[in-house]
């Protein structure tokens, strides 16, 4: 019996993972014993406080802090998401409307995302529609400039095909367009979900009373460093979540991509 | 392969007249007219056919074969000239005829898997689910890929794509059938049992096939008629009736010398083609 | 055929986009005009217009401007100097190469704006704690995209190289570095919105004097829209020239490679 190479090289990565991942900590763990810096406290502090704060304090940090954030950042991410690639579609469809408003959408796209927050504070006051609103502007771009890439660069062969066996105009839409362009769509919203975290944490550190980001802030007024460390690793943990869910629904609508 | 002869269930369009009478007067089609790589590739296509007819299509590489089933099928329009389907303009693709392209890795959905691609056509026309599951059942096995039904596309091989892109055809089951070298990427045993598939699906459902080759053998082997284009503009050079008494056999039907001398003729035909407008003749 | 009517495309494309931005213009000018959306929400266009060109003729609002664009820029430098050497040792070495992707998946999750609480205790709210910021957040897309870049190297090219007795040092910058490049280039590029985004949002979180962010904030502090929106449209433009200009150079210096966009 034989064991696959390809099995073999996947456990060497692990290895070489888990082997990295180990030297990273202790890097981390000697490296502040022996600075005894004040604002590198040690990883064991920071995942005493992520265990203790965080976690043993379940209900009260979910209401406070990871509810909070989650909902705004999901309910930006989801509208603009929606709004962007139906518009998105219209517009690769539409060389004539794709002249038109392209322009627009390039200048729009360059403006560096938290610029907005002043002007959308100044318009909609500091509470969850603003940070959703924000959230849901920063994100429309990239959403919307990778879905019309999509949509115009379908095969041709793939629409005469659908008029061939005289496909439906709708049916045209979902069945062929949409997924066509799939693979572009997804690849805006990864981008998009980076940005959209960037703004959540923004948002929360000029303007809140609650979300991770607002904790965060709490702790570096009052100079808890471990508490900082701590936070910023749930986000990093939260963040790495969120990217993992968006992967595996990727691979789920994407898997005839493997094939 | 398997190639059942009959199955009585759904004769369902059968019974009635064989349908699909078609005429091209005198096509042009220009390329890119008025740039510098202008391209004049129909240069006035007169020919017809009738109900229930097989016609092969043979011409140089390149003359414009596949620009030709385009016009004809209404997914393109033609810079002159007009098509007709029992007396009706032709000006979008008619919902009794369908087209088999050359480029099949392209007109596959990768995304559906191949059972899927087979039926996406039908869930447009109403026919209940039994029906299309049948269909399709039917259809993958005719081309002997039954048990790939829940593959992708991108895990077949080309023949196999190939393959499936007929079994949507021929689940869609249209009076017209316009065929564009189907065959070109099977080995050839597969391509010689498709060949019977498609002769007996043709004279059980009455339909009538246009049938783009680039392989003299298939064109007389299948046709009732061999028409033969000329290099770009391409018109027709000739029209040679095959007048081989069906059903044809693989090895006794190419045995005979009627074939033997028919197929010398369409191959003389094409070479003279080729070295007519100065250029050698295809890959034929 | 298709390069003729591309070209013939061109400038029926640009007269679209200027009508689709006039259009755009004058419709918001019109809905504050008729009074349909109030100035406190969307003052007119026009006075929008007006007030980016006041503010780009005033030496005091260039003074802030430059003030970020300085941190941006010092911050790439640094990251630039740092990472593509580093880059370039990594990726020599496929376990190395491996290593860095594990520690860079690792920390990627982690938004680098987060950090700004941290970079305010240890820097202060000055240009030194943009410009760690700038270096920290730019690092990893050069990094990886240097590395990247090493591992598309045409072993073919090295060993031809290695053949006609180049030596090391020699093969490493005529081939690798020049193979590498486009990879790098685009690493640049990811960095540059970065560092501009970072050092935007440092100065909204850590406040301070000087800037363009702080400009933003005072003036919607005191409820002036128009600037507020002014401002807003200098960053797109600044965003506008930037990429622009590297997209440019991209394509002068690069157009030999058909380089793969590796995002980081
Ligand atoms: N979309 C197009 N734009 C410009 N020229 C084209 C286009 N499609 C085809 N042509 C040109 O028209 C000519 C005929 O093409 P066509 O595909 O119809 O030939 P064909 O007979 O099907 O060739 P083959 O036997 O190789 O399939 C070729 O010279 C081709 O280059
Ligand atoms: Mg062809």
């Amino acid at each position: 019996m034989t064991i696959s190479p390809r099995l073999i090289r996947h456990a060497k990565d692990l290895g070489l993972q888990i082997i990295v991942v180990a030297a990273v900590l202790a890097v981390w763990k000697l490296g502040t014993e022996w600075a005894d810096s004040l604002y590198f406290p040690s990883p064991n502090k920071v995942f005493a406080e992520v265990w203790n704060g965080w976690i043993l304090d379940w209900s009260n940090t979910w209401e406070d802090n990871l509810q909070p954030s989650l909902m705004r950042l999901l309910s930006g991410f989801f509208l603009a998401s929606f709004f962007a690639i139906t518009t998105g579609i219209a517009i690769g469809r539409s060389r004539t409307l794709g002249d038109y408003v392209e322009p627009i959408i390039h200048f729009v796209r360059s403006i560096p995302p938290p610029a907005l927050l002043p002007l959308f504070l100044v318009l909609l006051g500091i509470d969850d529609t603003m940070k959703i609103v924000l959230i849901a502007t920063g994100v429309f771009p990239p959403i919307l400039l990778n879905t019309i890439d999509g949509v115009r660069s379908i095969d041709p062969l793939y629409l005469d095909t659908a008029t061939a066996y005289r496909i439906s105009r709708s049916r045209r839409l979902t069945h062929v367009i949409l997924p066509s362009a799939g693979p572009k769509i997804f690849a805006g919203l990864r981008i998009s979900l980076s940005i959209a975290v960037i703004l959540m944490v923004i948002s929360e550190l000029i303007a809140a009373t609650n979300g991770v980001g607002f904790r965060i802030l709490q702790a570096q007024r009052q100079f808890k460093m471990v508490d900082l460390w701590a936070g910023l690793v749930v986000l990093g943990t939260m963040g790495a979540f969120l990217n993992g869910v968006l992967s595996l629904v990727e691979r789920r609508v994407l898997r005839w991509r493997r094939a | 392969m398997s190639i059942e002869p009959m199955h009585e269930e759904s004769v369902d369009d059968s019974g009635a007249e064989a349908s699909g009478s078609l005429a091209a007067t005198d096509l042009h089609h220009v390329y890119g007219r008025g740039t510098s790589e202008e391209h004049h590739a129909l240069g006035g296509i007169t020919f017809s056919m009738n109900k229930g007819e097989f016609v092969a299509i043979v011409g140089p590489s390149g003359c414009g074969k596949t620009t030709l089933l385009r016009c004809l099928s209404g997914l393109m329009a033609p810079t002159s000239g007009s098509v007709m389907l029992e007396g009706v303009p032709v000006e979008s693709v008619p919902k009794d005829l369908t087209l088999v392209f050359q480029d099949y890795r392209r007109s596959l959905y990768p995304w559906l898997r191949v059972d899927a691609n087979v039926e996406f056509p039908l869930k447009n026309s109403g026919i209940g689910k039994a029906e299309r599951t049948e269909r399709v059942r039917q259809a993958l096995e005719d081309v002997g890929l039954s048990g790939h039904a829940s593959k992708y596309p991108g895990q077949l091989s080309g023949g196999m794509q190939q393959r499936v892109s007929i079994a949507r055809a021929l689940a869609y089951r249209p009076h017209l059938l316009l065929m564009d070298e189907p065959f070109a990427s099977v080995d050839a045993q597969t391509r010689a049992s498709l060949e019977d598939v498609l002769l007996e699906v043709w004279a059980r459902r009455r339909k009538t096939v246009l049938f783009v080759t680039h392989d003299i053998d298939e064109s007389v082997y299948l046709a009732d008629r061999v028409v033969v284009l000329s290099n770009a503009p391409s018109h027709v050079m000739a029209e040679i009736v095959v007048d081989i008494p069906r059903p044809r056999d693989q090895i006794e039907t190419k045995a005979t010398p009627e074939f033997v001398e028919l197929r010398a003729e369409v191959a003389r035909l094409i070479r003279d083609a080729g070295t007519g407008a100065g250029k050698p003749a295809g890959d034929s | 055929m298709a390069s003729a009517s591309r070209s013939r495309r061109v400038p029926v494309k640009w007269v679209r986009g200027a009508i689709g931005a006039g259009v755009l213009f004058v419709a918001l000018e019109v809905l504050t005009r008729a009074e349909l959306v109030t100035a406190e929400y969307l003052p007119p266009a026009s006075s929008i217009l007006r007030e980016v060109f006041s503010l780009l003729t005033t030496r005091a609002f260039l003074r802030d401007l430059w003030v970020t664009i300085q941190a941006c820029l010092i911050g790439l430098a640094i990251a630039t100097l740092v990472a593509v050497p580093l880059g370039l040792v990594l990726g020599l070495g496929r376990t190395a190469y491996k290593a860095t992707i594990v520690v860079i998946e690792f920390l990627r999750p982690i938004p680098s704006v987060a950090l700004i609480p941290l970079a305010i205790l240890i820097y202060g709210r000055g240009t030194d704690m943009k410009v760690a910021l700038v270096v920290f957040a730019c690092l990893w897309p050069i990094l990886f995209n240097t590395i990247y870049g090493m591992h598309s190297v045409d072993p073919v090219a090295a060993d031809t190289a290695r053949v006609f007795g180049l030596g090391r040092i020699r093969i490493g910058t005529r081939v690798y570095l020049r193979s590498a490049s486009p990879f790098i280039f685009t690493g640049f590029k990811i960095a540059t919105s970065i560092a501009v985004i970072l050092a935007v949002s440092a100065e909204l979180i850590a406040g301070g004097s000087e800037g363009i962010g702080i400009v933003m904030l005072e003036e919607a502090s005191v409820g002036n829209q128009k600037t507020v929106y002014a401002v807003t449209i200098v960053t797109g433009l600044i965003g506008l020239v930037l990429l622009g200009a590297l997209g440019a150079v991209e394509r002068r210096m690069f157009a030999w490679a058909q380089a793969e966009r590796a995002v980081a």
